[in-house]
């Protein structure tokens, strides 16, 4: 059974006009399916056609609120969707077809975006820049290694999904949380692939477009701070890590910046401990490069 | 200086430091690690800042252009309502003698007015004593007509009675001539021709 898990801030009317491209794709898959709303604040009125709502009260964001509905999911198999994405018809069915049982933590459909220079945002690939992992489109291609499913839709099973914690919720309420569970599973050695016959239309930032640009910002880079200080095992590129914070404290001057590291190191601080184990940060960025 | 007195920015270069050292971060080799992504990352970050800074100029520089062309616009516009003000002051100046003239010629045309409306009133007061003279002419015209008219008719009457007065006379004279041939016999033909005579006289003296 496959539960699509669409966390929304009260889209009802997005819902309305993108849900049923959803329910179509899960219906031609030929599995038993639901849709699972998770109404991230409970402000969502009127409740979507053929979906059980999982309300969360209050608001707690994209990690939170997807993680919710994994818990709430009767599915095997967990479809994880922004709530402003259309399906082409046959998406779930080869999305389905092309996860295996093993050694695969998602599939990531090609996620047609206004957003992507590309035009596809499923492709991820990471590298070393300047002591951080610098995220790079890869263009699309034949199906391959991508380096974190993107959150706006994804298939992997719920088994996978809990047992890797899904969604870190300290990212809340945004950014970079799908790097760092994409980042998890390659650690376990758990790839994440893009499946570019499959087709997802992504209108693209309808959920985060309504917080100011210096609070994205802020959350930014509280988050790409918080990822490389949990996620980098290799003690060299957590130095390296430190020395490009220095940096940015020295030299960045804007205040939203500077406000995201402080609360990134405070967030690490509170208790947290770095990745340990399984595959090295290298070797996580080589293999999920697209061939 | 402290990091509190380096203002947010020290604040949280504190905090890097703090917990790259509690890492070992800073040690050996990876202190050399450390400064190399340091010296990248700021040349990451300066470069960056630079191109913004760049970018903003260029703008600025664009938006500057554009301002001294409008500033230009402006004074060229400027420069061209002063002379349209200057013209319009001069057809103002042209206008204002041409009402002073106009004026002139007004006041001479009221005093003239005035003049003509005097001998005017002056000619209704003459043509008033010609119509009255003229009326009274009239009168006596028709009042000599009618004494001419009765003067004719009584003429008419003169020469009526004179014509019959010379009838009669001329009756009387035949009526004489026959008497003074009747016979001294026919005295009382005589009588009576006599009593006819003295009759028509009688009447014609009434």
């Amino acid at each position: 059974m496959i539960s699509a898990i669409v966390p929304t801030l009260g889209a009802a009317g997005r819902l309305a006009r993108l849900l049923p491209s959803v329910r179509a794709s899960l219906a031609a898959s030929g599995q038993a399916s639901e849709v699972l709303v998770v109404d991230d604040g409970a402000t969502l009125a009127p409740v979507p056609e053929g979906a059980r709502v999982v309300p969360l009260d209050p608001a707690r964001g994209y990690g939170p609120a997807v993680n919710a509905g994994a818990r709430a999911a009767a599915g095997d198999l967990l479809l994880v969707l922004n709530d402003d994405v259309r399906l082409d018809p046959d998406c779930v069915a080869r999305l389905a077809a092309a996860l295996p049982e093993r050694e695969v933590f998602a599939v990531v459909p090609a996620i047609l975006s206004p957003l992507a220079g590309c035009g596809d945002e499923a492709g991820k690939a990471g590298r070393w820049r300047a002591g951080w992992v610098e995220i790079e489109e890869a263009a699309a291609g034949a199906r391959g290694p991508t380096l974190y499913p993107v959150g706006c839709c994804f298939l992997c099973r719920r088994a996978s999904f809990l047992e890797l914690g899904g969604y870190d919720e300290s990212f809340s309420p945004y950014f970079w949380e799908d790097v760092d569970l994409g980042w998890r599973a390659w650690r376990r050695g758990l790839a994440t692939l893009r499946v570019p016959e499959a087709r997802c239309h992504h209108e693209g930032s309808a959920t985060i477009g309504g917080f100011a640009m210096e609070q994205r910002l802020a959350a930014w880079q509280r988050n790409r701070t918080l990822f490389h200080l949990l996620a980098l095992a290799d003690p060299g590129r957590r130095a390296a890590c430190f020395g490009a914070l220095a940096a940015q404290a020295l030299f960045d001057g804007r205040p939203a910046a500077l406000g995201g590291v402080a609360e990134g190191l405070a967030a690490f601080a509170a208790g947290r401990a770095p990745a340990a184990g399984g595959l090295d940060d290298d070797e996580i960025l080589a293999r999920s490069r697209t061939a | 200086m402290s990091a509190a007195e380096r203002g947010p920015a020290g604040e949280v270069l504190r905090r890097v430091l703090e917990a790259a050292r509690a890492e070992g971060a800073l040690e050996g080799e990876r202190l050399a690690e450390f400064a190399r992504a340091l010296q990248e990352r700021a040349e990451l970050i300066l470069a960056e800042r630079v191109t913004e800074l760049e970018r903003e100029l260029a703008w600025r520089r664009e938006a500057m252009a554009g301002l001294e062309q409008r500033a230009q616009g402006l004074a060229d516009e400027n420069a061209w309502r002063r002379e349209a003000m200057q013209g319009l002051a001069d057809e103002n100046a042209w206008r204002r003698e041409a009402m002073q003239g106009l004026a002139d010629e007004n006041a001479w045309r009221r005093e003239a007015l005035q003049g003509l409306a005097e001998e005017n009133a002056w000619r209704r007061e003459a043509m008033q004593g010609l119509e009255a003279r003229s009326s009274r002419l009239q009168a006596d015209l028709a009042a000599s007509r009618a004494d001419l008219e009765a003067a004719a008719g009584t003429e008419r009457a003169y020469r009526e009675l004179l014509s019959h007065h010379h009838g009669l006379l001329g009756r009387l004279a035949s009526d004489l001539d026959r008497a003074a041939e009747l016979s001294v016999l026919r005295l009382r033909a005589l009588r009576t021709l006599l009593r006819q005579m003295a009759e028509a006289l009688r009447q014609d003296a009434r």
